[in-house]
């Protein structure tokens, strides 16, 4: 019995020294990246903000077709931020925990700590950014309510649970291979047309069967459900995108591991 | 308690193809409050066993075991973040090891003297200034045993003093293991000593036994 709870409170104190590990990083990464001066914080959504607002101005007045379901500066709103997700946070763990190695000489703090702290800041900057510029584009009567929240909600955290695998696998990769992180933007590039930018229903029935099976596409596809409804066709199979992003981030966890191993050995 | 069985640490050379080994199956045991000293020569693989005991690195074979909390290496630099400030270092080890930071930040500005450079990015320090900063930062946290990789060596007459004041005086009674290449530095603070040469550890009871063993192994006779 007294195992039992014994082992329940050094869980419970690991947590917490946990959760102390994560918010000091986090702290520490927002000084060194954003500083005290100018607009310090703000630059935390400000930076991926004006990224989304300039696309949508841009596709928005050299693209001026309107989709069936609205203006495109309406659909870019709800397809852009996704890209950010992944591709923003790829390049921010790319050599994170190698270049964060002199604080490992603190014992609390453990490897893979520096690659949560980094994904966990950039899904939240590109989350606040994306709910402030959603709210205002709401404002201007560019975009129109969710027709289901929820779904937009949930749609929206699975694409941060494939995102989380993937740039997982991809930190890990750097620091396994020094390659990595000089073709990593080409990797980025040509994950674009797996990304589910496009909406799934312009692609010919033939080509979208296999298009589906990329598990980003279906979480994008869903985000957009929650956010159009029926007004616009959307296809994805949610059962199957979730054991796929189970089996990616244990693979992910794996790989992660193994570099780990490699960096404390070297 | 802090154990090192086998030890053995090698770093990849030419891109990989080899291996050179920096420690070989070294041995040793510290107990509380014991000072040891290790003596090397420059590359003899001094910091590599600091950053084993530290656990910032992993052995290639053989076991680190501590059964005590082991201090960050107390060197100037290379474990603080040089994009921040003096302050947010100082915050940054508070909110590691859960320590105030307001009492902290007293003890360290006073220690360290560094004026309102303490609110500059370290990267503008000069050595001195880092070395103050990082012996300060050091001393908010307590350990059973603090690993101190020639941290005292680089600081001007008075502030050799002031560590020695905080270090052996007020925590003579921790573990001490300091790493240097000077056999004075090692005599002075230490009592027991353990020389690194071509990567073996020998350890000797007697500091001067130890000190004639480093002279006659390395066969210069390093003068300072």
């Amino acid at each position: 019995m007294t195992g039992k709870t014994e082992a329940a409170s050094e869980f419970s104190l690991g947590l917490k020294i946990q959760k102390r590990i994560l918010w000091t990083l986090l702290l520490r990464e927002i000084i060194t990246r954003y500083g005290r001066e100018n607009l310090g914080i703000l630059w935390f959504f400000v930076e991926p903000l004006l990224f989304i607002v300039g696309i949508s101005i841009l596709w928005t007045y050299f693209d001026s077709r309107t989709v069936s379901t609205g203006t495109l500066a309406e659909f870019s709103i709800v397809s852009y931020p996704t890209i950010l997700l992944w591709r923003n946070t790829t390049s921010r763990v790319t050599k994170a925990m190698y270049s964060n190695r002199p604080l490992l000489h603190h014992r609390l703090i453990k490897p893979v700590d520096f690659m949560y702290a980094r994904i966990i800041l950039e899904f939240a900057s590109v989350t606040a950014s994306f709910i402030v510029i959603y709210i205002v584009f709401l404002l201007l009567g560019i975009s129109h309510a969710p027709a289901d929240l929820l779904d937009m909600a949930l749609g929206w955290l699975m694409i941060c649970w494939f995102s989380f695998g993937f740039v997982m696998i991809m930190g890990a990769l750097s620091e396994l291979n020094d390659a990595i992180e000089k073709v990593s933007h080409i990797i980025l590039y040509f994950m674009l047309p797996i990304s589910g930018i496009l909406p799934a229903y312009i692609v010919p029935p033939s080509l979208r069967e296999y298009l589906l099976l990329f598990p980003l596409v279906d979480c994008v596809e869903f985000f957009r459900y929650g956010y159009y409804g029926m007004k616009m066709k959307t296809y994805f199979n949610l059962e199957y995108t979730i054991l796929v992003n189970l089996v990616l981030t244990l693979f992910s966890m794996s790989l992660m591991k193994v570099a780990i191993n490699k960096m404390q050995r070297s | 308690m802090i154990v090192l069985e086998n030890v053995t640490k090698s770093y990849p050379v030419k891109y990989g193809r080899s291996h050179h080994v920096v420690l070989d199956r070294i041995n040793l045991q510290i107990g509380r409050g014991e000072h040891w000293g290790i003596l090397g020569r420059n590359g003899a693989g001094k910091s590599t066993m600091i950053r084993l005991i530290s656990g910032a690195e992993i052995p290639d074979h053989g076991k680190v075991s501590r059964q005590m909390s082991v201090s960050w290496p107390l060197a100037f630099g290379d474990t603080f973040q040089s994009a921040l400030t003096g302050r947010d270092n100082t915050r940054l080890i508070c909110r590691v090891y859960g320590v105030d930071f307001d009492h902290a930040i007293d003890f360290v500005e006073e220690f360290a003297e560094l004026g309102s450079y303490i609110r500059e990015p370290i990267a503008n320090y000069s050595a001195g200034m880092s070395a103050r900063l990082a012996f300060a930062i050091s001393m908010i946290v307590e350990f059973d045993c603090y690993l101190i990789d020639e941290v005292i060596a680089v600081g001007d007459y008075r502030f050799i003093q002031k560590c020695e004041q905080e270090l052996f005086e007020k925590r003579g009674d921790r573990a001490m293991i300091i790493v240097s290449h000077n056999a004075e530095t090692i005599k002075r603070y230490c009592r027991k000593i353990g020389v690194l040469h071509r990567g073996q550890l020998r350890v000797f009871e007697d500091v001067d036994e130890g000190n004639a063993y480093y002279y006659s192994s390395t066969g210069s006779g390093e003068i300072s």
